[in-house]
């Protein structure tokens, strides 16, 4: 069962910070989904994951939002 | 193993207006969720952030304030009535952008664990004791906080 996490709406800082919250519900290896709409999440999330060194596995960029798969460290 | 030394931000907070409380507490809640250890040092106004009695009812100064996008001339911020004017305005738009309030925000800092210091002549200054600040603060002086912030990769005063 694939985690998700929608943060439609969520403005900087509640997307990381609610973004890594949820990740602790995961064990290592785990896969989260998590949709975004703020605009500086498209930097910020990478910027999260490099830090925190949870792996950004797949992004995907539409008109609307922006969704990003993370793998747990 | 050892464990990895954390990256660490601490920060001075100076001002006790209700537009700069917002940002030591957004670098501190972000640090934290970035797995780095953040400290705040609250001195002189910025002890209002702590303040059960005040942190609920911070203001904007519009006096003084070219920033503000109220069309009337900077001097009319001394009419009464336009400081609490200019603070339901901002307070609109914070709620307008689904922005988490000033108390909301110290309850995630001390549920991730942020070093909250209360800067003690300050408290003494403005009769303070550590029962009229929130829960979860520390109260320390200027050593404490150098010892803290010299191990520290930013440092920042606001």
């Amino acid at each position: 069962m694939p985690y998700s996490l929608d943060l439609s709406r969520a403005k900087c800082p509640m997307v990381v910070y609610n973004l890594n919250k949820e990740m602790r519900k995961l064990s290592s290896g785990e896969v989260l989904e998590v949709v975004v709409t703020d605009p500086a999440a498209e930097k910020d999330i990478p910027a999260w994951s490099r830090t925190t060194g949870n792996e950004i596995i797949e992004t995907i960029k539409t008109e609307n939002n922006i969704k990003f798969k993370i793998r747990k460290k | 193993m050892a464990e990895e030394k954390k990256k660490r931000i601490a920060i001075i907070a100076s001002k006790g207006t209700l537009d700069m409380a917002y940002p030591p507490l957004i670098l501190a809640t972000t640090a934290l969720s970035m797995d780095m250890e953040a400290g705040i040092f609250f001195t002189l106004y910025g002890i209002n952030i702590l303040r059960k009695d005040k942190q609920e009812s911070l203001k904007v100064a519009p006096l003084a304030n070219p920033a503000m996008p109220v069309p009337v001339p900077n001097i009319m911020g001394v009419i009464p009535g336009m400081t609490a004017m200019a603070t339901s305005m901002m307070k609109g738009w914070i709620k307008k952008i689904n922005w988490p309030t000033i108390p909301e925000l110290l309850e995630m800092c001390v549920e991730e664990g942020a070093r909250l210091i209360a800067c003690s002549p300050t408290m003494e200054m403005l009769d303070l004791k550590k029962e009229d600040l929130i829960d979860g603060v520390e109260i320390a002086g200027a050593a404490d906080f150098l010892e803290f912030a010299s191990e520290a990769d930013i440092t920042l005063f606001i």
